[in-house]
């Protein structure tokens, strides 16, 4: 039933915000907030009551609660929810970045906010929907649930707001690439469900089944290729990264759309839950490909995001560069680097998200987003340049913060089993060094290009800004505390991929 | 000829829609009161949906030669039904301002509803041949009734015209396949079809052909296709709900009669071309209708990429009987539910002279116009099949059989098709939630509230939701199906 409260309470409070505009025009945002504050409690419920430290570690899945209810039987599809510590985190993730990206739209989206409330509870509802779905058409179903409420929210709150088309075009493009990873996705699920059934004559989507399948390797390599392309659309990895930097170039000033953006983690989430599990025997075929893929990410997003004029434009591609990293964790079969992948998607997302509410901060002073237009930002502004010159630090992996942590545990983990890859990988950070440091330089050093008076930042913005911080710094310092959470399901993930290896080698023998 | 009690039963619905369609006469003869007459309309078809109950514990059943109603049968008659009761009840406030004899109309519309429902359950080419004629000529008086707009005049003649080539055709093929068979009911067809010689199969193959080329006129697939968008854009849009859906169910339902039998799906060069077809129409109807700026062009475009997803299931029909035709009751279901809400939400927009058919005049409606918007939302999703939408279910069935039975060419039309599709469809979508460029549009138009359109509004609304329910819970209907079975 708690399970059920977590899809259920942002899917109507969604309703009841875009009800409540007719009311009150500040009612949408207090109801959007409370109902995330709701839904956090309910997870806190959920997390105080089971026990993470009785499971067997070689046994996987071992969800904390599980909810089954009829759907389709015709297909054996079922509302199928299912919630582990792995889920948990992605959740707190979830809900911390909403909160915050609330904050960020509280008082600058000023039209039409109930029906900006509306798409935005809608996404969180899908995101939520993805992180515990437990069938995989239920996944499938919320994957393109919150690509049209995401499209609203580019399109109709972008950055221009005399010429809605450029933003438009980037809402198409964004959705278009969804759309092709999400009908890859569908078919690659139909093609997994119906080898099944030809198997063992159970048509069913229910992972918890489709986790034991004995399908032809073939069809397994082709279905797992369908799932890795659909994933990494969305993560996005270089040769299908198109529509991020559109994205978060036309998106909102405020932010509150890139910060949406940023908890689409929802990519390495499936790549993790679902690539890594469901196909154990080829999984480790395409890990040459996927680490060529991660580092040209690695390092063109670096370049690109160095020669970038536009703020956003870098910082998208700075995630691109990360991502990058990620991937190669993923596919890396060490699980160090697997509890990297952890730390680094919370860092990362975390870094993104401040940095876009920084340039959302400037973008609102001086109405630009081009470099080369800034600097000498240090003395016009309070604040805002010692924040961005942390959060800029910390995405490049500064110790003391949480990406440094992670970007470790990754380069660690992977160097024992792709050590060449490691190397290689390491020399990013330096890449990721010169953008940022560029970055700063531009905006904030050198003469100053707009004579204006000193300005004093939000209240409001700069206290989110101070959580953000003492967040990395948390992740940063005590990694532990959030890798003792997940440690049961990634050494589970880890140990049942492990496990299914070493029996093909034996009936090999 | 014989009848007894049980076929009688059978033919009940038909011979109530004749009943209704008399009395439309006479009352039109005694007196023209168009809202008497549209009572009587409105009401033989309700009656006439209320007595395919009784046809259910009765199928499946041979009514003479010429008729078979099967399970299924019901199900489309009762889409056609539908249709028919919505288009007249859209049209009645259409009709108000119109400036000529009103009444006919109805006459028209329940001669044509007759015939499609007699094509739906024939099962002898010469009914099919007759039935073809009784729903189409009355469409062409349909097409032509508000004949003093522009196009309209000129969508009669085209579709006048077109229609007595596919005519001919269908007579052409019928002739080639008697030449054979020596008889004309379908199943001899397929008898003979198995002891024929094979230059004499061949003879018989063009004749399928030709039968086949005016079916796909008639549906509007690829090759065939150019009509379409022309006449939907002369059409009324009160009657192009009527249109849309009827003919293209009734044949659809032909089509799926005729193929459940061996003959057709072991020919290689058959099965080619209905694979090339269902790829050209789902590529070029999405393609083309990206393009368009008239709303009703669009939908006649975005209808021929529909029927082509529909014709997928033809090449699968052997394998896989009940589940394909499922499919095509879900599928129909809706396109049924589109068109409704589609046309219906247009048809507000319409008065006597002419409709509001411009996409950019719709610009920016969700602001004065909320519920009706998001209906037409709903709809545009359900046609591009996004989740939560019935749409998405139809082609979740849909892309299942083509995973499979591997058809892996129809696998990449149909993704290429969808993805085309979402451009065109997020087009229409997304101007609908622009700021109007002029406020003149949402202030003048403003619907009017008069207690007529009410009717209308709430069929447009409960359409829409259904769209949305059966979405989220196909089990609603998966299970009428099942319960007719």
């Amino acid at each position: 039933m708690l399970l059920f409260l977590l899809v259920i309470i942002p899917f109507c409070s969604s309703f009841v915000s875009y009800l409540s505009f007719k009311l009150n025009k500040c009612a949408p945002r207090y109801i959007s907030l409370i109902s995330i504050i709701l839904i956090l409690f309910v997870t806190i419920k959920i997390w105080f009551s089971s026990n993470f430290y009785t499971h067997h570690l070689d046994h996987y899945p071992n969800w904390n609660y599980q909810l089954i209810l009829p759907w389709i039987p015709r297909f054996g599809i079922e509302f199928h929810l299912a919630i582990d510590s792995f889920s948990i985190i992605m959740l707190f993730l979830t809900f911390f970045l909403g909160i915050i990206a609330i904050l960020c739209a509280w008082n600058e989206i000023k039209e039409n906010e109930g029906f900006f409330y509306f798409n935005f509870m809608l996404v969180l509802t899908g995101v939520i929907g993805i992180f515990i779905a437990c069938d995989l058409f239920l996944f499938f179903f919320c994957w393109e649930i919150i690509l049209v409420p995401m499209y609203f929210l580019i399109s109709l709150w972008g950055n221009n707001r005399e010429n809605k088309s450029s933003s438009i075009n980037a809402a198409n493009k964004f959705f278009i690439y969804a759309q092709i990873s999400g009908l890859v996705m569908l078919v690659s699920i139909l093609l997994l469900v119906f080898s099944y059934y030809q198997n063992t004559h159970i048509l069913t989507f229910n992972y918890n089944l489709l986790l034991f399948n004995t399908i032809d390797s073939k069809i397994e390599y082709i279905i797992m290729l369908g799932f890795f392309i659909s994933f990494i659309i969305k993560m996005p990895i270089v040769p299908f990264h198109g529509w991020l930097s559109d994205f978060h170039a036309e998106s909102s000033y405020c932010g509150a759309v890139d910060i949406i953006g940023s908890l689409l983690k929802i990519a390495p989430y499936g790549l993790f839950r679902y690539s890594m599990t469901l196909f154990p025997n080829t999984i480790q075929k395409i890990a040459p490909i996927a680490m060529f893929l991660g580092l040209f990410s690695i390092f063109y997003g670096a370049l690109l995001a160095f020669s970038q004029k536009n703020i956003k434009r870098l910082i998208a591609y700075a995630s691109i560069s990360h991502m990058g990293l990620i991937l190669i964790a993923i596919y890396s079969n060490n699980e160090i680097a697997f509890q990297g992948v952890i730390i680094q998607i919370i860092s990362s997302s975390i870094s993104t998200a401040a940095l876009c509410i920084i340039s959302g901060q400037i973008y609102k002073y001086f109405n630009t987003q081009n470099i080369l237009k800034m600097g000498g930002f240090w003395s016009n502004i309070y604040w805002i340049p010692a924040f961005s010159l942390f959060f800029a630090l910390s995405n490049l992996g500064l110790p003391g913060t949480g990406n440094f942590i992670g970007e470790f545990l990754i380069l660690f983990g992977t160097f024992k089993t792709y050590s060449m890859i490691s190397i290689i990988a390491v020399i990013s950070i330096v890449f990721s060094s010169i953008y940022s440091l560029y970055m700063i330089q531009r905006i904030y050093y050198g003469p100053s290009q707009k004579s204006c008076l000193t300005l004093f930042p939000n209240i409001k913005e700069l206290w989110i800004l101070i959580i953000l911080m003492l967040v990395l710094i948390f992740l940063g310092v005590m990694p532990q505390k959030i890798l003792n959470i997940a440690q049961d399901t990634i050494s589970s993930i880890y140990h049942f991929q492990k496990e299914f290896i070493n029996s093909i080698l034996k009936t090999r023998l | 000829m014989i009848i007894n009690l049980q076929e009688l039963t059978a033919l009940f619905p038909l011979l109530i829609l004749i009943v209704s369609s008399v009395t439309v006469i006479l009352s039109i003869s005694y007196n023209r009161n168009h809202s008497i007459v549209a009572f009587f309309s409105i009401f033989g078809l309700i009656i006439t949906l209320f007595t395919l109950y009784f046809l259910i514990s009765i199928v499946p059943i041979h009514i003479t030669s010429l008729f078979y109603i099967t399970k299924y049968s019901i199900l489309y008659i009762s889409i056609i039904l539908i249709s028919s009761i919505a288009t007249c009840i859209f049209s009645y406030s259409w009709l108000l301002n119109y400036p000529f004899n009103k009444e006919e109309f109805y006459l028209l519309l329940l001669l044509s509803t007759l015939g499609a429902i007699c094509l739906t359950i024939s099962s002898h080419i010469s009914s099919i041949f007759i039935s073809i004629e009784l729903m189409s000529l009355p469409v062409f008086g349909l097409i032509a009734y508000s004949n003093y707009v522009y196009y309209s005049l000129e969508a009669s003649f085209k579709y006048l015209i077109l229609s007595a080539i596919s005519s001919s055709f269908l007579l052409l093929g019928i002739s080639w396949i008697y030449a054979i068979s020596g008889n004309l009911s379908i199943s001899s067809i397929n008898y003979v079809l198995s002891f024929t010689s094979n230059n004499e199969k061949l003879v018989l193959l063009f004749g399928v052909v030709m039968v086949l080329t005016s079916f796909l006129f008639k549906l509007s697939l690829v090759p065939f296709h150019l009509w379409t968008s022309d006449i939907y854009q002369g059409t009324p849009s009160s009657i192009l709900s009527f249109f849309s859906v009827s003919g293209k169910v009734a044949l659809f339902s032909v089509l799926l009669h005729i193929f459940s039998y061996n003959f057709i799906l072991n020919n290689k060069i058959l099965y080619v071309i209905l694979s090339l077809v269902s790829i050209l129409s789902i590529l070029f109807g999405n393609w083309m209708a990206i393009f368009q700026k008239n709303i009703k062009r669009f939908f006649g475009y975005s209808s021929i990429s529909q029927l082509g997803y529909l014709l997928i299931i033809l090449l699968v029909l052997k394998n896989n009987y009940i589940f394909s035709l499922e499919t095509v009751v879900i599928y129909l279901f809706n396109y049924l539910f589109i068109n409704i809400s589609y046309f219906g939400a247009i048809q507000l927009f319409s008065n006597a002279s002419n409709d509001i058919d411009l996409i950019d005049s719709y610009r920016g409606l969700f602001w004065s116009q909320p519920v009706l918007s998001s209906v037409i939302t709903i709809v545009l999703l359900s046609l591009a099949g996004i989740p939560i939408t019935l749409g998405f279910i139809g082609k979740f069935y849909i892309l299942s059989m083509i995973i499979k039975h591997h058809l892996w060419l129809i696998g990449f039309g149909f993704l290429f098709g969808s993805i085309l599709g979402f451009y065109g469809y997020f087009r229409l979508i997304i101007n609908l939630y622009l700021k109007p460029p002029n406020k003149l549009f949402t202030n003048s138009k403003v619907i009017s509230t008069s207690w007529i359109h009410i009717s209308s509004k709430i069929l447009i609304l409960f359409s829409g939701i259904f769209l949305l329910i059966l979405g989220l819970y196909p089990n609603a209907l998966i299970n009428l199906i099942h319960f007719i079975k």
